[in-house]
Formats: C-alpha cells, structure tokens, sequence
C-alpha cells in the first residue's frame, strides 16, 4: 500500500477511533487556529504518522520533558501560503480557459494566499477563484481572467497541507509557535528556508522491487525539515501578515534535486546498494539549502559531505547506502542544481562595465570570422539557434564601423583555391553546405563528418573510414585496429589484429551483453573495455552497435588516447 | 608588449590561447592554420608529446595589416593545459599581448575551466600584469555538445570581472566563431597598440593584403 493511500484510509477512521487514539495521545498544544474555527482543536494525528515522526510526537505536557528534546516541542508555523502542484489545477481547470500546449513542469508548484482558499477540512480539498490562480500563474490562462470573476476551483489539498490538517501541532497558528531557535542549537546557515515549510520530497509510489519503502517522504525528511524550522522562524516569524505576504512571494532558499542523476555521480565505494530501485521511485529528490550550494557554484564544482547528503534522505532511502566515511565528497551535478536555482542569484557583479566596443581595423581574420558566421547561419539546424552571441558580437563590431573604416570586400574571396590552399580550407565549408542544402535530413544524420577529424589527426589529408581506422592505429601505443559496423562489416585488417571476422563479431557481442549487465551498476553506458593477454591488450571501443577493437601495448593507452578514440568513435557514429 | 623590429619594419604581437586541458586550443590553432591562405600564415609549428598532447606549444605566424609602415605580424601560440606543466604556460605567457581563453563547456569540465582561469590569473600576476590590462576573449567551445553548460552559467563563472569580455560561442572542430574569437581579440589588441603609441589607423585590408603579400 503506498503511503497516500494508507494515509487516507487512516484520515477516514471513524470518530470513535480518533477519540480512542486521543485518549492515549493527547497533544499538549491544542491552539485553536483562527482561520479554521471548524477544525478539532483536539485531533490528533494517525499514530502511524507520529511513529514514523518521532521528534514530532507531541509528549505529555511536562516542563521537564518540553526541555528535554528540543525537536519535540517544536511546532510548525503556518506559511502564508499553499504550494499546490500546477499539474493538479491543471487537471480541474476547465480546457476553454487553459492553454493548450502548456509544457508542464511536475517540480512546479503554484503558491496561492491561504486566506484566498476556502478550505473543506473533511474532504481535504479546497477552493480557489479563477481570478486568484490567473494572478497567482498567468501564464497557463489561455484567456485573461477578470478580477471579479467568481468562478471557483476545486482540487485535492496536498500531502503536506492534509497532514497539516491532521496534525494538532500544524493546526496552531504561527502564533502560538513557543520560539525554540535558542534551544535548538541550530547554525545560522540553516535560517530563512522557505522551503522548509513545505515538505523537502514529493511522496515516492510503491516501487516494484519493494525494496524502497513507500513512505519516502516521511521521518527524515521531515525531520530535516523541522530542524531547519526553528532557526527560520526566529529570524522571520510569519506573525504579521505583510511579513507572511512577503515570506510568500520570496524565492525559494532551497534547490530541490532529483536523487537519480547523484546516484549516477556517485564514487562507487558510496553507492547504494540498490541504486536503480532508489533513482527510478517517482519523486526521488533531495533538498539543500542554497546557502550550502551557492558559495561553491562560483567554483565550477559542488559537493557536500557523506553525512551531509546522507542527512538530506529519508530514513528509508539512508538504508540503501553503506556505512562510509561521513567526511567523503558527494558531486552534486550542477546542471541539475541550476534547473531549480534562483536564477537571479546567477546575475553577474551589479558593478559590471559593458563590453569595450573597439573601432573595427581589418586584420587577416575579419574575412573568415565573416565567412564563418556566414556559412553557419546557413545552417538551419540547431546551429543557427546558438548563433546569436556570435551575430551579437560581430554586431558590435559592425556598428562601431565608420564608413572609411569598413572592410573592403574579404581577401579570402580575391584568393582563388587553388592546389597550395589546403583541403581542409575548403572540406569544412563544402562539407557543411552539401550536407545543410542538398542532402535529405535523414542522410545527414547517418554521413559521418570526416572533415571534422581533419582536426583531430591534425592532418589536411581528405579521411574516409579506411584513412580513419589507419590513423587510429597508428596512435601512440597502439599496434593495430579495426572498425565493426552495426551491419557486421568491417574495416581494417583483422589480420593485423591476429583475429578473424568472427572473433571479432564475437567481441562485438560481448561488448554488447557487458553494456547490458553492467548498465545496472548506475555508472552510464560502457564505453570500452580491455581484454588481457600474456603479452598484448585487446580493448573493445563501442557506440551502439559500431566500434573499434584495438591491439595495444601491455601498459594503458598513454594520455589522449583513450579519449582521442572515443572522440573519432562519436563523430563516426 | 609588441616586439618592434625597426630593421625589419615588423611589429609582432603575440596572442596566447589558454585553457584548460582538452578545450581544443590546438583544434583552434589547427582550424585557423587550415584557413588562412598560405600567403599569410607561416607553417604550424607543434611541439607535442608521443600521445599527440601539447607538451611546449603550438605556433603559428601570421602576416597582419601595415601599421605606419610597419607590417604587423601575430604569432599564435597555446599552452599545455595539464596542471603540471605550469612553468611552461608562464613561459609561454611572457610578453603576451592578448589572449582567447578557451573554455570547455562541458558541464564535468567546468571546474577545469574556473581552475585554468584562476591559473591564467596568477600566472599573470606573477609577471605584474594583469586581465585588466591584456586584450581577452572567451571562447566558450564544444557549444556541439548535448551536454553543454548554459552561456548564463559560464559568463557567471569566467566573464565576471569588472569589465566584460567578449564571449563566444564557438566549435572549435567545425570552425564555429574561431575566427570570430581571434578577429576580436586581434581587433582589441591593435587598437590598444595604436593608442598607446598615437599612431594612425591602418591602411584599408586591400591595401595592407597586398603589402603583406610582397
């Protein structure tokens, strides 16, 4: 059973249970909340819940126990908002007001006022006008909604604001919130998270293997959260609704990050044990707080520590990992980071001077730098649309051109090509305009770009496949190789490698069942593999069904090499 | 600083491409080789390792546009960018007129990049210049990649100084804003020389074409 649904089931006890339960688990902290008068000041949450949340259980009010912990007293504020996922109003939202190609994006969330909600606590479900959601998200309106416009929208509270419901602590408005920063020993780092209001993961679904538990967003996580909260209300208490408002609309203080892409990152002596089964639950992410992230984002590098990260996770996912150094280096990619980061934390110095517009003066290589622009903005793929800082910078130049200080025509084009002008001056530009204006898209794709490996061997010599597997071979450090195709042929002298076509189809299988079982290990596709023999190594280069199988000396390929193939091997295949 | 041969009548500059290991400096060396006319450009000179890796530097010469009657010659050079052969990338560094920084946009190699750009930096600083003062560029390179990092996120990390530099997007093995990136840097280098030393602007390109060919 997934969590949600055995957290229903456990919603929808009957009275008589709840009062049992309240019997044995009476919260000390039964505030009324204002906004709600119709809320059970005296319900109590599911003793599941607070099984799972043992630092949230309420304890039988005594001073020495409420000193005790300071977890345990802890109550969380009411937020002046409610984050409601966008992919839920989009579900109720009637189709003659919504746009109809709306790229949704599930970590999005829409924060409405929680006084502009009317909320229906036995249903767990809530309302909102049409003209609160246009101002709130605009942008999946298809039509501007009027201000008056009385129109209402119901959707499904979610998960943490039902928990909110059910939880007496959470009921209780911010401001009957005992301030605990100072008991709680927490950093300064870890104020003003926003984000910790809300939960730090989205509920994982019952995996397949079982083997994760339903329950992802549960104790840990919450726990995390909790212990970010206090220090967050002492240093901005929701108390006064214009601070509430402006809480609301800040940007988020925490970057929320799929788990699956870490994983992959992983060194291996940190990995789970079952890294598919964690990366793939719906809804894997970790939250940090920027304040950790943004000093390293500079660097061009992130990482936290073991037990940072380990921290980070619900209890059940900290499970999976083994008992490692607490102080190893976590990589988080910063690709992801950057999808959930406040962009406007990423501007440049306000202090900043614009470029230098210098006065154009024509040097030797005005002409190609022109040929150049020209001959890609011909390009209709997908290199026109990274032209522009290119356009932009030529754009510069060109205004800052006085008429006698404009070129005259390029000196490129009075320059005849002639034998002497090498075949490299001319493949690139051939090669690009017959394969961007005659060849069918299809062909494109499948034509390897020989004139590109011109650079790679630093050679102008015009390559083919055959000139390719020769210059492969003659790398430092390697004796022979030879090229299979998808279709079984190859290329070169399987001779020379002392092997024969089937030895060769044979490697080529093997490369194929080796990238299919170690696929699981969570570290990408396999790009090569070595074979060893007394004397020589056989290394299996693969991209798909195509690669190189290389003989070389019995040493690892010197620096570059390695690389070098796989480069020649992308640009092949 | 400019080498000015009186005897001769030739000004040299020297414009060094930095970066960190694996950019493609010497693919841009190589695609700028492989286009200019042999006119113009002298031969390319690499000194590399056996593993076909940079080891001292590459070099090419090239005849630029007349200067008050002297004619302007850009030598081009990279460095090696493994981080051990930092004595050779100040050495390489020495009397650098202007440099095209090429960074990897490579999102796993973009802390090389904010590394070797610290490097260029010090490197600069130990000889009592500055990025401040020396004409530079970026060439964001590999922009072919699918996994390369946003034009945002590398201006936050490389182009954050005082002043902005020019920054391009370019691929090195297709020639993609190559020359763009050196025609700018050639451009800022020029016009610094020439207000320096309050000289006139140079002939038209026609002109100075064909007094580089003779």
């Amino acid at each position: 059973m997934s969590f949600f649904s055995w957290f229903r089931s456990k919603s929808e006890k009957s009275e008589q249970d709840e009062l049992e339960l309240k019997g044995s688990n009476e919260a000390p902290e039964t505030h009324a909340d204002p906004e709600h008068p119709s809320l059970p000041s005296s319900r109590v949450p599911p003793p599941r819940l607070r099984e799972t949340v043992p630092g949230n259980r309420p304890k039988p009010a005594s001073p020495a126990d409420s000193t005790a912990s300071p977890k345990e007293g802890f109550r969380r504020p009411l937020r002046a908002t409610v984050d409601v996922p966008l992919q839920v109003l989009l579900l109720q939202l009637p189709t003659d007001v919504t746009k109809s190609n709306i790229d949704i994006d599930p970590k999005r969330r829409v924060q409405i006022p929680r006084k502009a909600l009317q909320i229906d606590e036995a249903h767990q479900t809530a309302k909102v006008t049409f003209a609160t959601l246009f101002a709130s998200c605009p942008d999946i309106f298809s039509v501007p909604i009027a201000p008056l416009d009385q129109r209402t929208l119901e959707f499904n509270l979610p998960a943490w604001e039902r928990s909110r419901l059910t939880d007496p602590g959470e009921k209780s408005g911010a401001a009957t919130v005992v301030p605990e920063a100072a008991s709680t020993g927490l950093t300064p780092a870890s104020a003003g998270h926003e984000k910790t209001d809300t939960p730090p993961t989205t509920p994982f679904e019952s995996t397949r293997s079982g083997a994760v538990s339903d329950r992802f967003t549960s104790s840990s996580g919450e726990q995390l959260s909790e212990e970010r909260r206090p220090s967050s209300d002492s240093a901005k208490p929701e108390t006064s609704p214009a601070n509430a408002e402006r809480n609301g609309a800040e940007s988020p203080r925490a970057v929320r990050i799929a788990l699956a892409p870490i994983l992959k990152s992983l060194p291996p002596e940190l990995q789970p044990s079952e890294p598919e089964a964690l990366a793939n639950a719906p809804g894997a992410t970790v939250e940090l707080p920027v304040e950790l992230i943004s000093p390293q984002l500079a660097t061009g590098k992130v990482t936290i520590p073991f037990s940072t990260f380990l921290s980070s996770l619900p209890e059940e996912a900290r499970a999976h990992f083994p008992q490692a150094d607490p102080t190893a280096e976590v990589p988080i990619p910063i690709k992801e980071i950057l999808q959930d980061y406040p962009h406007d934390l990423l501007r440049p110095r306000p202090d900043q001077e614009p470029e230098e517009v210098v006065p154009s003066i024509p040097t030797p290589f005005t002409a190609p730098a022109r040929e150049d622009t020209e001959r890609f903005s011909k390009l209709p793929v997908e290199t026109q649309t990274e032209l522009p800082s290119d356009s932009r910078q030529l754009g510069l130049l060109e205004q800052a051109e006085t008429p006698s200080q404009t070129p005259p025509p390029p000196v490129a084009h009075e320059t005849p090509v002639t034998a002497e002008t090498p075949i490299a001056a001319q493949s690139p530009v051939t090669e690009e305009m017959t394969v961007a204006e005659e060849k069918p898209a299809a062909e494109h794709k499948s034509a390897p770009d020989f004139s590109a490996l011109q650079s790679v061997f630093l050679t102008d010599e015009e390559l083919d496949l055959n000139k390719v597997v020769q210059k492969v071979g003659e790398l430092p450090g390697v004796n022979s190789a030879l090229f299979f195709a998808a279709d079984g042929s190859l290329q070169g002298e399987p001779e020379k490698l002392g092997l024969t076509q089937s030895s060769v189809h044979l490697l080529s299988t093997l490369s194929h069942e080796i990238g299919q079982r170690v696929g699981g290990l969570g570290l990408g596709q396999i790009e090569t593999f070595t074979l060893g023999w007394k004397r020589e190594l056989v290394s299996v280069f693969t991209r798909g069904e195509s690669g190189f199988v290389v003989r070389h000396e019995k040493r690892p390929f010197k620096p570059g090499v390695r690389e070098k193939i796989c480069l020649v091997l992308s640009h092949i295949c | 600083m400019p080498i000015i041969n009186y005897a001769s009548k030739e000004i040299q500059f020297k414009i060094v491409y930095y970066g960190p290991a694996l950019s493609g400096k010497t693919t841009t060396i190589a695609y700028i080789h492989s286009r200019l006319p042999a006119a113009f450009r002298g031969d390319l000179v690499s000194l590399a390792t056996a593993a076909d890796r940079t080891l001292f530097f590459d070099f090419l010469p090239v005849d630029a546009v007349i200067l008050q009657g002297f004619k302007t010659k850009f030598q081009l050079y990279t460095v090696p960018g493994q981080v051990v052969y930092n004595t050779t990338r100040q050495l390489v560094l020495r009397s650098v007129d202007g440099i095209v920084f090429v960074a990897d946009s490579h999102w796993d190699k973009i802390h090389e990049d904010v590394e070797s750009f610290r490097n260029l930096e010090e490197n600069l600083r130990k000889q009592h210049l500055s990025l401040d003062e020396i004409p530079y560029v970026l060439q964001y390179n590999k922009r072919d990649l699918p996994d390369a990092a946003s034009i945002s996120y590398l201006d936050f990390l490389l182009n954050n100084r005082r002043r902005r530099a020019r920054s391009y997007e370019a691929i090195a093995t297709k020639g993609r804003s190559v020359f763009a990136a050196l025609d700018a840097v050639t451009q800022s280098v020029l016009n610094k020389f020439i207000q320096e030393n309050h000289l006139l602007r140079p002939a038209p390109a026609r002109e100075s074409a064909t007094a580089a060919r003779v």
